[in-house]
């Protein structure tokens, strides 16, 4: 009996394990599936996330990978999917990590029915987890000529993660096919395997590969070789790709005067290429520039127009006047882009005996340009006649420069000059003359830019209704209703924004008193004392005020013009008062206009 | 009790942190008039379209455009720029900060007249105290981007001159261009701020401007640093598109008839699709920068197009036959120095 017992209980725990067993299986299955459902609805960059879920996967991953690689996908965007599938399986494998996996992912290498990216994710894997038995598959892959360049060079980078060192001849030969996708990949293998041979393959590399491969080598070497690297960035100084060199330039520069004796020597060296020592310059010039001034002096005889260049900004910079003669003798230099450089730093420096060469040199047709920038920035008024005469010369550019010039010099001389070149057919000449002119601000001045803006714009008469008085502004204004005093004719624009009001008093008082009496019970403010308006035959004074106007921070221009005397009272005054106003805020967008408006007051007859 | 006391502590500091990203005005604005017609703003839907202009400001200043939700709801979204300066040292994240800046300081012109002046940038060595070079170097793919924010071919001066040459030919100026990018970023924020990610990576939606139905999508990225020493920051991918409708394809074919078949579909696919990022209305705005040929530009003429600035036939005016050449065209110092747009 007992014995029936022990059987039935074996028997049962038998069957229940198996049980057991067959319940839990596709529990297991499912989740696996689930995990691999979840890695696929996962971006790319977020693939990392689930890095080490897959560790204990066990058989069972298999399955579920394996219908996944091979699964067909249908409609729009379908090849898409199939790349996206099979890379996904690529990728799991890799964080499976068994040898299991390392087989399946070596199959995948060379199989042609799958989607490249399938493939070159293999490959990735294989590097990933340092599966050195994928060595001879992957290195078979790489050196095989008709596989694709992209699998080739991922390939190369997996054997570069297996730091495999028998690949290194392989790598260094393929740099001789001068394909860059696989030179990328070679060096970032070469700069993993970072042997003395892998050293050898990253200098020949400087010698045959594209210019943003050779960056990458030159971090490698800088990585590999750390008590080279002075030597590897003086190097890449004289390398022929830009983005090189400004790194170079950019860690010498911070390492400071402890390499100042290197670039000095390397700059000295006849050897150097002129590359090299334009550089030297650039990296000196942004250390201690005063230490080494002599050797910029003598660089702006250099035969490389570059080194003169850089020099001379250089020397811009030290700003010392003991500089200023070589600079100024630069101006004569054969390059045109040297005496533009030279002309450039000069404004920078604003020396005065500069002036007269600067003003010889607008006459340069290359480079006078930027001697008429340099006199403009000196605000240098003994040039203003010739930067007169360069507004009409035929090269547009020089124009340009004259009138951004006048500009900054600010003379009342240019005025008339600078309203015919506010018709000059190049635009830019037109707009740079407007803004001369504006920044000059004398009423001709602002007259000529308010008239040029009002071009094409109609404009038309208002003239006060029951007072012989008119102002001229643009058409469609209209008029305010002023009920409380028939004698205040108010017009504004469309969006109320600028308001005119004229009207009349009759007082023994001047002009000029009874505007500060009128103002002073406006509540407006001003500075200093009335101003005469000018143009006006008659007694009249203006001021340019602020204060508060219907309840608006406001900007108001108040003049008032005597017109004789009183028909009605023989000793009183004709005063005509014209107030124009706007918000304070809109001020400068109506500036002109309301200048223009205030200049446009006449009287009828 | 406890969990409660907990739960309104949490609140509170949520409401706390959520309050300085806020709006000043726009935030407060919860509804608008129009016609003497109250509609609410988004987030509420409505059913049908408000007859109201898109982009459309009102008497106030607030900028209003019209968005079509996924769910087929038209929403009323305030998107007016703004200018609220950062602390001192502050990165551009998630706000609007100042959308109307302009680098007077190093382009006076361009501050002054919305356009550059040629002759300033032939004299420009530094931006925002950055040298050309620097910027340009950092700018290049591979530099402080893979993609770059320039061609390997071009440079920032280059670059500048080239779409300042644009925007002048299509009679525009850089701060009225780039406006309608300000709108599409600042429905961004407007949406993030209540909370229509919730978890979506990639969120896409449409709006009205200027009668046309104009696709948006956009979804983060990793943040980039800008190439001037400014306060932007990228974090953002937005795609912006529409749809030519049979006169604009008609009038292409007819105009562009020597092109091939597949260059016409690509001259189309230039004007009507902007894959860029929220740095691009700022740097426009503040440099006339709107990024080289790379995959984040902002085409001047692309947006004039896209968001109908201007009819097909006045931008073809503009460029007579050169349309295609002068969408695909990189601006290479040697072209754009010896003059005119290629």
């Amino acid at each position: 009996m007992k014995m029936k017992h022990i059987i039935v209980f074996i028997i049962f725990g038998f069957i229940g394990n198996v049980g057991y067993a067959q319940e839990d299986k596709p529990s297991k299955l499912e989740r696996w599936s689930r995990l691999v459902q979840k890695f696929r609805s996962l971006s790319y960059g977020q693939w990392r996330s689930m890095s080490g879920e897959f560790n204990d996967a066990g058989d069972l991953i298999y399955k579920p990978l394996a219908d996944l690689l091979r699964k067909e996908e249908t409609g729009e965007g379908a090849w898409r999917r199939v790349e996206w599938n099979q890379r996904s399986v690529a990728w799991i494998l890799g964080d499976v990590g068994t040898e299991k996996a390392v087989d399946f992912l070596v199959d995948m290498l060379p199989d042609t029915t799958l989607n490249l990216w399938g493939r070159i994710e293999a490959a990735e894997s294989l590097g990933r987890m340092n599966a050195v038995r994928a060595v001879d598959p992957l290195l078979e892959t790489f050196k095989d000529k008709e596989s694709d360049t992209q699998l080739r060079r991922y390939a190369a980078r997996a054997l570069g993660d297996l730091q495999c060192q028998k690949a290194v001849s392989f790598l260094i030969k393929a740099l001789n096919e001068d394909i860059n996708r696989i030179d990328m990949g070679v060096i970032y293998a070469l700069g993993n395997i970072g042997s003395d041979d892998a050293v050898d393959g990253l200098l020949y590399a400087l010698e045959c590969t594209e210019n943003y491969v050779r960056g990458s080598v030159y971090q490698h070497l800088r990585r590999l070789r750390p008590e080279k690297e002075i030597a590897f960035l003086l190097l890449a100084l004289e390398d022929s790709y830009w983005g090189a060199r400004e790194v170079a330039v950019k860690i010498l520069s911070e390492k400071g005067e402890e390499i100042s004796g290197s670039l000095v020597a390397l700059f000295e060296n006849n050897k150097t290429s002129h590359t090299g020592r334009w550089e030297t310059i650039r990296i000196l010039g942004k250390m201690k520039p005063e230490k080494y001034t002599k050797l910029f002096l003598e660089a702006l005889k250099d035969e490389d127009r570059r080194i003169r260049d850089e020099s001379a900004v250089v020397l811009g910079r030290i700003n010392a006047s003991k500089t200023v003669k070589p600079l100024i003798g630069l101006l004569k230099d054969e390059n045109p882009y040297v005496r533009e450089e030279a002309a450039w730093v000069l404004g920078e420096m604003k020396p005065e005996k500069a002036i007269e060469f600067l003003i010889d040199m607008l006459d340069d047709k290359d480079s006078g340009w930027m001697a008429a920038i340099s006199l403009g920035k000196i605000g240098s008024e003994k040039s203003v006649k010739s930067l007169i005469g360069m507004l009409m010369v035929k090269e547009i550019k020089q124009r340009r420069a004259a009138a951004w010039a006048l500009g900054k010099i600010q003379s009342d001389k240019a005025v008339e000059p600078l309203i015919k070149a506010v018709m000059d057919e190049d635009d830019e000449v037109r707009m740079l003359s407007t803004l001369a002119l504006e920044m000059i601000g004398t009423h001709g001045a602002l007259k000529a830019v308010e008239d040029f803006k009002l071009v094409g714009q109609d404009k038309q008469i208002y003239k006060h209704p029951r007072l012989d008085i008119q102002v001229e502004a643009p058409s469609g204004w209209k008029q305010l209703p002023r009920p409380e005093d028939r004698l205040i004719y108010e017009i504004a624009d469309t969006e109320e924004n600028v308001h005119v009001m004229l009207w009349y008093t009759a007082t023994m008082q001047d002009a000029k008193g009874y505007l500060e009496k009128m103002a002073d019970m406006k509540g407006l403010h001003w500075e200093g004392e009335p101003m005469v308006v000018e143009g006006k035959e008659d007694d009249a004074w203006k001021v340019d005020a602020t204060g508060i106007v219907w309840g608006i921070d406001a900007r108001v221009f108040l003049t008032v013009i005597q017109n004789g005397y009183d028909g009605r009272h023989v000793d009183h005054n004709a005063l005509y008062i014209v107030m124009i106003w706007c918000p304070e805020p809109d001020f400068s967008r109506h500036k002109l206009q309301m200048a223009n408006i205030l200049n446009s007051v006449k009287f009828t007859e | 009790m406890t969990f409660k006391l907990k739960s309104m502590f949490t609140l509170y500091l949520c409401l706390l942190s959520v309050a300085p990203c806020l709006h000043s005005q726009e935030s407060k604005l919860r509804q608008i008039s129009y016609n003497q017609k109250t509609y609410p703003l988004y987030p509420v839907g409505l059913n049908e379209c408000p007859p109201i202009p898109s982009p459309w400001t009102t008497e106030e200043g607030v900028e209003i455009i019209i968005g079509i939700t996924r769910e087929n709801k038209y929403t009323l979204i305030p998107v007016t720029l703004e200018n609220e300066k950062l602390p001192y040292g502050e990165k551009l994240r998630m706000k609007r900060g100042e959308q109307l800046k302009v680098d007077g300081k190093d382009f006076p012109v361009l501050a002054k007249t919305g356009l550059h002046s040629e002759i300033e940038l032939d004299q420009t060595k530094a931006i925002t105290g950055k040298s050309i070079a620097e910027i340009t170097s950092s700018g290049r793919p591979g530099g402080s981007s893979g993609a770059g924010f320039m061609a390997h071919d071009e440079d920032i001066i280059s670059m500048l001159i080239g779409d300042n040459r644009l925007v002048k030919k299509l009679g525009s100026t850089h701060p009225e261009i780039v406006r309608p990018l300000f709108h599409v970023w600042n429905l961004i924020l407007e949406g993030t701020e209540h909370g229509v990610w919730k978890n979506e990576r990639i969120h896409s939606e449409s709006i009205l401007y200027n009668h046309h139905s104009i696709h948006l999508k956009y979804g983060g990225r990793g943040w980039q640093e800008s190439i001037f020493n400014d306060e932007i920051q990228g974090a953002y991918h937005i795609e912006m598109w529409r749809e030519l409708d049979q006169n604009e394809k008609e009038f292409l074919k007819m105009k562009y008839a020597h092109l091939s078949e597949e260059n016409r579909a690509d001259l189309m696919k230039k004007l009507s699709h902007i894959h860029t990022g929220e740095m691009v209305p700022y740097y426009a705005m503040r440099y006339g920068f709107y990024e080289g040929h790379t995959g984040y530009r902002a085409d001047p003429i692309a947006i004039v197009f896209i968001f109908g600035l201007k009819s097909i036939e006045e931008i073809e005016k503009a460029f007579e036959g050169n349309l295609y050449k002068v969408l695909a065209d990189h601006f290479m110092s040697s072209d754009v120095y010896s003059g005119g747009i290629k």
